[in-house]
């Protein structure tokens, strides 16, 4: 049977590749971002049930500090997701590929 | 008995008070706002109205529910619940009585105790606004989407100033875990040991933003009946906007609690501790069960005392002042509660280092 | 808090398997959905999933954490920014050619599932707690203010610029008369 440990990484697992899947397959520039919040969080789980596999608090800090930076983060990409819509009046990601070599 | 049955139990009990409640507070607030305006309120349903709440349960079952032409069906569907059940699970950390000696067991009167509990309380406020969004977006109507924006946006401006409050009293407390919150308000000489003696800006700093989070008078934009046709909820109607209801007064019950756990020493009686109580009804030659029940019992009666006063003042603020305008309530939040707030901690360190010398 | 091996190899509680499921099926519903607004919903949802999660392992603080910034902030800002910006549904197909993706994740998966589930041997028999790992607040703020002290004040720094940001970007498309 399964262990505890093993389901919660596995989740984590699907939730990171889940989110890498988002990010690199939708079309929209929000819904990609929505990928980065569930590749983060699954990082985060990992984090948290390896600090208790290794019996320290170093787990539950870092995820303290990578949740941090993913809301500063998600803030400014849609900030300047809304100014980019306001511009060019689309999200869609086709569209802004001026810097394609 | 085990701990997890008297969770369970006192899960169910509080969940039925919640729930009866409301009806209680549908009856307070219409007989109430009459007898402030002189005239008198529902008073034929019952022996002074009191099953007018009951008429109006039966009304909203039959009523005819509608679900507009556009709008997104799951989203219409999940937003009343979503209003009812953050207010439900807020409750589960706040402690009711002491603790009940039981077979020789402690055990604390209170669904769940987390040593974060106030952060837990915190965390599932910040959940208010989400079902006020989706209501607003899946109505598919102008109206409901300008109220649901303005709601939101609201909320999220006074939950700054909440938790900057709230920074200052794990400061002045030391601690986030509401039981011992709640434990160092006990007893007290002079004055009770309250904490809205020890921290009387942040406790009128919270009672507004209490206001604020729950969309009631003077802060009630979102819903404004003059203006908005009503707001996020204009699509709503039969048990769907029951469920509206019931999740804005659960809300207010959940504010309540919360302001008296924190400020108003909680389910304390005010200068006696829960020893002095328990020793008393031991006096009495009672069993230590039947003792520490009856501490409870009185300190239950204590708490209920407290969140109804708190209620009752959700009533009386709202027939009394007239509403702010969006720009002037956003003018309230950002640049008077948070710079008062900010000042707050500053004399809260201040003070408490002294003490600490 | 000595139930420590059975939170790590001991079986899951029922718990456990409610909220994995809840987890995997919303992160679904964020991939397969076209609606933006149906993402942002199943994403709170995700993120509700993983905060119980945590509670099951016993971490309240970093739980109670999630709730507050990821979903009461993050998830309701994708909210907020989908009803702004009106994102209709997509009505065009994906992009073709999707397929080395899921290859590319299904190897990714199995690598990582490899290595991690390596470690769970790592946990000693015996009965060994995880208090160690599961500090109070007043704990963890003394380790932030000691031992973690240059990140504590970078994130804070972070933040800050952050802050500034937001601020420079919503006047920058104000008109010059508005700005005062």
């Amino acid at each position: 049977m399964i262990a505890a440990g093993q389901l919660i990484f596995s989740v984590a697992i699907f939730l990171f590749c889940f989110g890498a899947l988002t990010f690199f397959t939708k079309r929209s520039a929000v819904v990609a971002l929505m990928g980065i919040e569930l590749m983060l969080n699954g990082v985060n789980l990992v984090l948290v049930q390896a600090g208790q596999i290794y019996k320290n608090a170093e787990g539950t800090s870092l995820v303290l500090f990578v949740t941090l930076v993913a809301a500063a983060e998600a803030a400014l990409a849609l900030s300047i997701f809304v100014i980019l819509y306001r511009k060019y009046g689309t999200l869609t990601l086709e569209n802004f590929r001026s810097l394609k070599g | 008995m085990s701990a997890e049955l008297w969770s369970a139990i006192v899960a169910i009990a509080l969940g039925v008070a919640v729930l009866t409640g409301v009806p209680l507070m549908v009856i307070v607030e219409r007989r109430g706002s009459a007898w402030m305006q002189r005239r008198s309120g529902p008073n034929r349903v019952g022996p002074w109205g009191l099953m007018q709440p009951m008429a109006d349960a039966i009304k909203f079952v039959f009523k005819e529910e509608n679900v507009p032409a556009k709008a997104h069906k799951i989203l219409f569907l999940l937003a009343p619940a979503l209003a009812v059940i953050p207010p439900l699970i807020s409750f589960t950390v706040i402690p009711l009585a002491g603790s009940i000696n039981l077979e020789g067991v402690e055990f604390p009167v209170q669904v769940a105790n987390m040593s974060v509990g106030l952060l837990f309380l915190l965390a599932i406020n910040s959940m208010h606004v989400f079902s006020v969004l989706t209501a607003g977006w899946a109505s598919n109507n102008k109206f409901s989407l300008m109220g649901a924006l303005r709601a939101s946006s609201q909320m999220i401006s006074y939950e700054i100033a909440i938790g900057i409050c709230i920074v200052a009293l794990v400061i002045t407390y030391g601690t986030l875990d509401l039981r011992e919150i709640v434990k160092l308000q006990e007893a007290g000489s002079s004055l009770p040991a309250w904490g809205m003696f020890m921290q009387p800006l942040s406790f009128f700093i919270l009672w507004v933003c209490a206001f604020a989070e729950t969309n009631r008078l003077p802060f009630d934009l979102p819903e404004g009946e003059s203006e908005l046709v009503a707001g996020y909820h204009t699509e709503y109607s039969g048990m769907k906007f029951a469920l509206f209801f019931m999740g804005e007064y659960a809300a207010m019950f959940v504010a309540s609690a919360f302001l008296t756990t924190l400020f108003l020493g909680g389910y304390n009686v005010p200068f006696l501790s829960e020893e002095t109580i328990r020793n008393f009804f031991i006096a009495k030659e009672m069993t230590l069960t039947m003792a520490s029940a009856a501490t409870c019992a009185l300190q239950v009666v204590s708490f209920a005392v407290k969140v109804l006063f708190f209620m009752w003042f959700y009533v009386w603020i709202r027939w009394t002042l007239p509403r702010f305008r969006y720009d002037q309530l956003m003018h309230l939040g950002w640049k008077v509660l948070l710079p008062l707030g900010v000042l707050n901690i500053f004399i809260t360190m201040i003070v408490s280092y002294l003490r600490s010398v | 808090m000595n139930q420590a091996t059975d939170l790590i190899a001991g079986a899951p509680t029922v718990f456990m398997w409610v909220a994995s499921f809840f987890a995997i099926f919303f992160a679904l519903i964020v991939f397969v959905s076209s609606n933006p607004i149906s993402c942002a919903v199943a994403l709170m949802g995700t993120l509700f999933s993983t905060a119980a999660l945590y509670f099951s392992l016993g971490n309240f603080f970093v739980g109670a954490i999630q709730i507050l910034v990821y979903a009461g902030a993050i998830a309701v800002l994708f909210v907020f920014i989908v009803m702004l910006l009106d994102l209709k549904p997509q009505k065009l197909k994906n992009l073709p050619g999707r397929f080395p993706y899921f290859i590319f994740s299904g190897l990714v998966a199995g690598l990582l599932a490899l290595f991690l589930f390596r470690t769970i041997d790592l946990v000693p028999k015996g009965t060994e707690d995880t208090s160690a790992s599961l500090l109070s607040a007043t704990q963890y703020a003394q380790y932030f203010l000691s031992q973690y002290q240059v990140p504590f004040q970078a994130a804070g720094l972070l933040v800050f610029g952050a802050i500034l940001g937001a601020i420079v970007l919503a006047r920058g498309h104000l008109g010059k008369k508005e700005r005062s």
